[in-house]
């Protein structure tokens, strides 16, 4: 049974510009919808990619938010992060990547635009 | 893909256009039995100030309203009405029963996401696997009342229900991988 590290995604647009908009800050937390809105995609695109990154993969990790519901007055959010392994895996990953982005003008937004 | 691979996909997808089109026909049945609880409630009342107004004039007691004053009657709903009223009633419990699982009970009922849009949701959960159902619930509605906080309209709302319903699959593939390792809940 090959090891489940030197595996990666099939890395299709969706998947890159997922990468990618973890990648430009790899310490940072971002939930669902920041991350739609840094990589341009809708979040049906975006939780089945982040599914497989975490679960498959271990690429991501994922926590939900520190915070009382009630006094706040909303749903805690799931936060994702890239592993340090899977950062990396995710650079190399990129870097190897057939179709890239950057080859066909794809960028991922700047964190924190509209949804 | 095999045959049976693409029939089985066909076959889903088949089953959520259909529930999907049975839920916009329930959430325009609501609306329709909405309008239909209001114009029976208003009728009622007319016909009670109607019915009081003439019982007046036949008593020969001091007439305080005037001909003129007299409410107008409005047509009492059809029982096509009441029927839909009826169906919209029991479908909206059902539906708030799957929508709820993100438990939004606790939350101010004002600003709450859409039910069809929360139903919906439900409906792409029961897709996924039983461990990580409520998990992704709770994430999904967590993102819905994002959405709604943002003034989101109804449709923005259920244009993100559908499109988690349409990738309930592919993230049930994934989730479901043989190499999946135990993540934190």
């Amino acid at each position: 049974m090959g090891s489940k590290q030197h595996r990666a995604p099939r890395m299709t647009i969706p998947t890159q510009l997922v990468l990618s908009a973890l990648l430009r800050d790899p310490a940072q937390e971002m939930y669902g919808l920041q991350i739609c809105a840094a990589a341009g995609l809708p979040s049906g695109t975006i939780h089945p990619i982040l599914g497989r990154l975490e679960h498959e993969f271990g690429w991501l990790s994922s926590r939900w938010e520190d915070i009382e519901p009630e006094a706040e007055g909303r749903p805690k959010r799931r936060y994702y992060r890239l592993t340090e392994d899977g950062a990396e895996r995710a650079r190399i990953a990129l870097a190897q990547a057939s179709t890239s982005i950057s080859a066909i003008g794809l960028r991922p937004r700047p964190a924190g635009g509209p949804a | 893909m095999s045959f049976m691979g693409s029939a089985a996909f066909w076959g889903f997808a088949g089953i959520a256009v259909a529930f999907v089109s049975l839920c916009v026909i329930l959430v325009q049945v609501r609306a329709v039995s909405a309008e239909a609880r209001r114009a029976r409630a208003k009728w009622q009342g007319r016909h009670i100030q109607r019915r009081a107004f003439e019982k007046r004039l036949f008593v020969g007691s001091h007439v305080v309203n005037s001909p003129r004053q007299m409410p107008a009657s409005s047509p009492e709903p059809s029982w096509a009405r009441v029927l839909a009223t009826t169906v919209s009633l029991w479908a909206g419990r059902r539906l708030r029963r799957i929508g709820n699982k993100g438990r939004l009970r606790g939350f101010p009922a004002r600003g709450r996401p859409a039910l069809s849009a929360r139903g919906l949701l439900g409906a792409a959960a029961i897709l996924l696997p039983a461990a990580d159902r409520t998990r992704y619930v709770q994430e999904y509605l967590s993102e819905l009342w994002d959405l709604t906080q943002a003034d989101e309209g109804r449709l923005r709302q259920l244009l993100y229900a559908f499109r988690q319903l349409r990738s309930a699959i592919s993230m049930s593939r994934a989730l479901r991988s043989p190499r999946r390792r135990g993540a934190a809940p």
